[in-house]
């Protein structure tokens, strides 16, 4: 053998021996100390450590239940195949067998069911590391099962038991922004305002992007007469979601609230009187007047460039026009002749007068119901003058502009041709109705769809009272479908409280007229929640 | 140089069967446990002093004691092991006084193979807790404190099919709540059962009957398991990384060239166990974690990843099956292991510092 290596080999051993020494002479020190150690915990109380121990003990593992054989699983068999593994619920009834009555006696049917059930939550418990997260995320849960019990509440209508569920979730999980919205939309209905309002706070505090809560807040605010901070919730709504109607609707709601229009000088409105009270005298022309032109005179100076040009278009299309709608307003008119109306406004009531005058009479029209938006109609109507004024050579062989034809469009198919019609209608309150009631009712879902916003209905209860109730039509049909419609009964909840007289007066009639039962009336009235 | 050295330090021969061998905490003391030539069980405790062991105690049982662990001793006041025998039954004896158990439980139908504690002697949080593993195919974990029934059972619904279980292993007791227990059967399967879930968490079959389980340490977050088998087979599962279906990442290791009979970590460091063979062989391994123990497959699903096993030192003992083993918790180094070659040995492993 190569002698390096030998040494080498040597110079192992000896060194192992070495440290073999050491090691058995630490052992030994190791001995008389452990020894003295040993003779210490003896002397030491034994059953001291043994209460103090025992009091830090978690629980016997699973002793709140009868023990039992917990869970059982199949063997696999001797090939080594691992497909089957172990038995599940389902298996366990044939687990004991019918001979084995010690078994049976002990197999308890309770906790077998208790076992299914838990069965879900125990598989999904295992990556909670301790007993606390596994309840944090019970407790959400279980706020989340008191939402959907108080949403259920909600939609029946039982808003104390919904309040009630709200506030339990509240309780089991404070960072859900759902709950206390919720909450705040049962107290609304409640008018309870305030608390409303706070509740809005509080989903605001969790969820600042929360349009809803906004909304719902705002609305509260208003009804408490806190109209800058609910125009403020409105703003930061449209900040959020410029696209929203329903807020963009509220603001200008607000804004009117806030800076009540002053009454238009000069402007006659509109007279309200049955047929009977009503002139006998034929109808007499008037001189108009034009005053506060000054809005005009801007957009006169604005448009002056393009009147030609638009004028020469809007003739030739009218022109169009004309030929086709002359046979449609003629009987339209003679209609019109025959069902009394309310509406001395309307520019097609005086299909005597003179083209030029029918224009005029349209800006005064538009004047009148033009305090939404003044400046939009305050152009239209300019033009219009304009049109009136300097263009006369035209006028005498053309018709009212198309935007106030008498034309009355086709039953709507879609919701999105209902919409544009709806809100070509807008300023004719007749025309909406002779419209309005060829839709038939069973259409109604499918025609507003998503869309019987704040707009849509309250149109519909004017139209119900000034033209159903004296024309005496049935309502009930209508009013019966419009609550199968989405969304019903959340517009229901921002109408004003002049929409809301207007609908008890519609009711009133609905009793008086007697066609259907009392008892329909009042659940129909109910969901109304007049 | 460096090399670990085992060295025998003491042997005794013993007119008896030995089945297992556990160190009594906080002393030089051990207790061996077996079975007499006439049928009984023998339990018998031993001091090491200078050199030689010395017989401190003995008491003889009416069945042949299997098994025996510390693991669920309450304190290091009380010396209560726990005992399962050829009939099924489980016992604790407290070594002061063993003339009767503080417990005793019929525990199994047939022979109790293999036992468990945990939550005792500061090692695992949570209650204390035995496991036992028998004949008849059952699982059960009982608590000390509840006479009577275990508190929880793992076996076969099907009762042809019930399979041998051969060894048991507490883990994943790091918290007062978690608990896995890891059982191994005569037919290869390996079964991690979630005491906490109870449920079955992950199984896997080796082909070979699996002989012992241990994990690294039982008060950790499960970090690896050794299971030995028949055939030579040694299996190291990661049990870090759980895959949704290709479970724990794991590696093989051929040994011994017989059936390895025990796996023993070190309780000094977790990364080195010995491996006991039938051939009466020791073997000393190193474990070696990779740079990145959690890889991601092709789905970017998170999986285990093995590192490598290093062989550090082999030696021959005995003539027949080492079949108890246990590392002193006190002292480094320091080991005893019983054979069917009616023989206690004191062992010395040097360098275990360096490895």
């Amino acid at each position: 053998m190569d002698p390096q290596r030998m040494a080498e080999l040597q110079l192992q051993m000896r060194v192992n021996q070495s440290e073999l020494e050491q090691y058995v002479h630490e052992l030994n020190n190791w001995e008389d100390d452990i020894k003295q150690k040993e003779v210490q915990l003896k002397k030491c109380d034994r059953s001291q450590g043994d209460v103090a121990k025992e009091t830090s003990l978690p629980p016997i593992r699973n002793s709140l239940e009868k023990k039992k054989k917990r869970k059982k699983k199949k063997q696999v068999s001797s090939n080594g195949d691992t497909s089957e593994v172990k038995t599940n619920e389902a298996q366990k009834p044939r687990r004991i067998r019918s001979s084995d009555y010690k078994s049976w006696d002990k197999f308890d049917v309770e906790k077998a069911c208790l076992e299914i059930d838990d069965g879900e939550t125990k598989s999904s418990s295992s990556e909670y590391e301790t007993d606390e997260e596994w309840e944090a995320e019970r407790k959400i849960k279980q706020a989340e099962f008191l939402k959907d019990q108080g949403n259920q509440y909600f939609k029946d209508g039982k808003y104390d038991e919904a309040i009630e569920c709200y506030t339990q979730g509240i309780e089991c999980d404070p960072t859900n922004a759902l709950l206390p919205a919720n909450r705040a939309m049962a107290l609304l209905k409640q008018d309870k305002f305030a608390a409303a309002e706070l509740d809005c706070t509080q989903a605001i505090a969790l969820d600042s992007g929360y349009t809803k809560a906004y909304f719902r807040r705002a609305t509260a605010r208003e009804r408490l007469s806190k109209l800058m901070e609910a125009k403020q919730d409105i703003s930061t709504i449209l900040s959020i979601d410029p696209a929203n109607k329903q807020a963009a609707k509220e603001m200008a709601k607000i804004e009117k609230l806030l800076n009540p229009p002053k009454e238009p000088v000069g402007i006659v409105g509109p007279v309200d009187k049955s047929p009977s009270q009503r002139s006998k005298k034929p109808l007499r022309r008037m001189q108009i007047e034009e005053i506060g032109l000054d809005k005009e005179e801007e957009v006169k100076r604005l448009h002056r460039k393009n009147v030609e040009t638009v004028l020469a278009k809007q003739s030739e299309v009218k022109k169009q026009v004309t030929a086709r709608d002359e046979a449609t307003f003629d009987a339209f008119v003679k209609q019109k002749k025959d069902t009394p109306c309310n509406s001395v406004g309307s520019g097609s009531v005086h299909s005597s007068v003179t083209p030029k005058e029918t224009a005029l009479e349209n800006i005064d029209d538009i004047r009148q119901n033009g305090s939404e938006s003044p400046r939009e109609l305050g152009q239209e109507a300019g033009v219009l003058n304009l049109k009136a004024k300097s263009s006369s050579e035209h006028c005498t062989d053309k018709e009212p502009s198309p935007r106030t034809s008498p034309r009355l469009p086709p039953v709507p198919t879609s919701s999105f041709q209902f919409q544009t019609d709806w809100k070509a209608l807008r300023n004719s309150p007749e025309m909406c109705f002779q419209y309005f009631k060829n839709i038939e009712c069973r259409h109604y879902p499918k025609l507003f769809g998503q869309a019987l916003d704040a707009d849509i209905l309250p149109r519909i209860l004017s139209i119900l009272e000034e033209f159903y109730i004296p024309n005496n039509l049935d309502m009930y049909a209508v009013l019966e479908s419009l609550t199968r419609v989405k969304r019903f009964s959340m517009t229901l909840m921002f109408m004003s409280a002049k929409e809301k007289q207007c609908l008890q007066q519609i009711f009133k009639h609905l009793r008086t007229a007697g066609l259907q039962s009392e008892s329909d009336i009042a659940s129909l009235a109910k969901t109304y929640q007049v | 140089m460096d090399k670990p050295q085992i060295i025998l330090h003491v042997q005794k021969p013993i007119n008896y069967t030995l089945y297992d061998t556990r160190w009594i905490p906080s002393s030089a003391k051990f207790v061996v446990v077996g079975s007499y030539a006439r049928g009984t069980g023998a339990i018998q405790i031993y001091e090491v002093s200078r050199g030689e062991i010395v017989l401190v105690h003995e008491v003889e049982k009416a069945k042949p004691i299997k098994c025996g662990t510390f693991g669920a001793t309450a304190n290091v006041h009380l010396k209560h092991l726990a005992t399962g025998d050829f009939d099924g039954m489980m016992r604790i004896w407290d070594m002061e006084a063993t003339e009767a158990p503080v417990y005793s439980v019929n525990a199994h139908k047939e022979i109790i193979n293999c036992i468990d504690g945990v939550g005792g002697l500061g090692i695992g949080e949570g209650a204390p807790e035995i496991v036992t593993g028998s004949r008849d195919g059952a699982v059960k974990v009982w608590d000390p404190r509840q006479k009577v029934d275990p508190v929880a059972t793992m076996e076969s619904g099907d009762v042809e099919c019930r399979r041998d279980c051969w060894t048991v292993a507490f883990g994943h007791a790091y918290n007062a709540h978690d608990r896995c227990v890891c059982a191994g059967y005569d037919n290869g399967d390996i079964k991690l059962f979630d005491l906490r879930n109870m449920s079955l968490r992950w199984e896997t079959n080796v082909k070979n009957g699996v002989c012992n389980i241990e994990f690294d340490r039982k008060d950790i977050s499960m970090n690896k398991i050794v299971a030995t088998c028949l055939e030579s087979k040694i299996h190291i599962y990661d049990m870090r990384t759980q895959h949704p279906t290709k479970g724990f990442a794991s590696l093989t290791e051929k040994a011994h060239k017989s059936t390895v009979w025990l796996a023993r970590h070190l309780p000094q460091n977790r990364d080195v166990f010995m491996t006991l063979g039938g051939s009466g062989s020791l073997n000393l391994w190193k474990y070696s974690y990779p740079p990145h123990r959690c890889q991601q497959d092709s789905e970017g699903v998170d999986m285990g990843k093995m590192g490598t096993l290093t062989l550090h030192q082999n030696v021959t003992l005995s003539t027949q099956p080492i079949c108890g083993f246990d590392w002193s918790p006190d002292k480094l180094g320091l080991a005893v292991c019983v054979a069917f070659d009616q023989t206690i040995r004191v062992l010395i492993v040097t360098k275990l510092n360096m490895l």
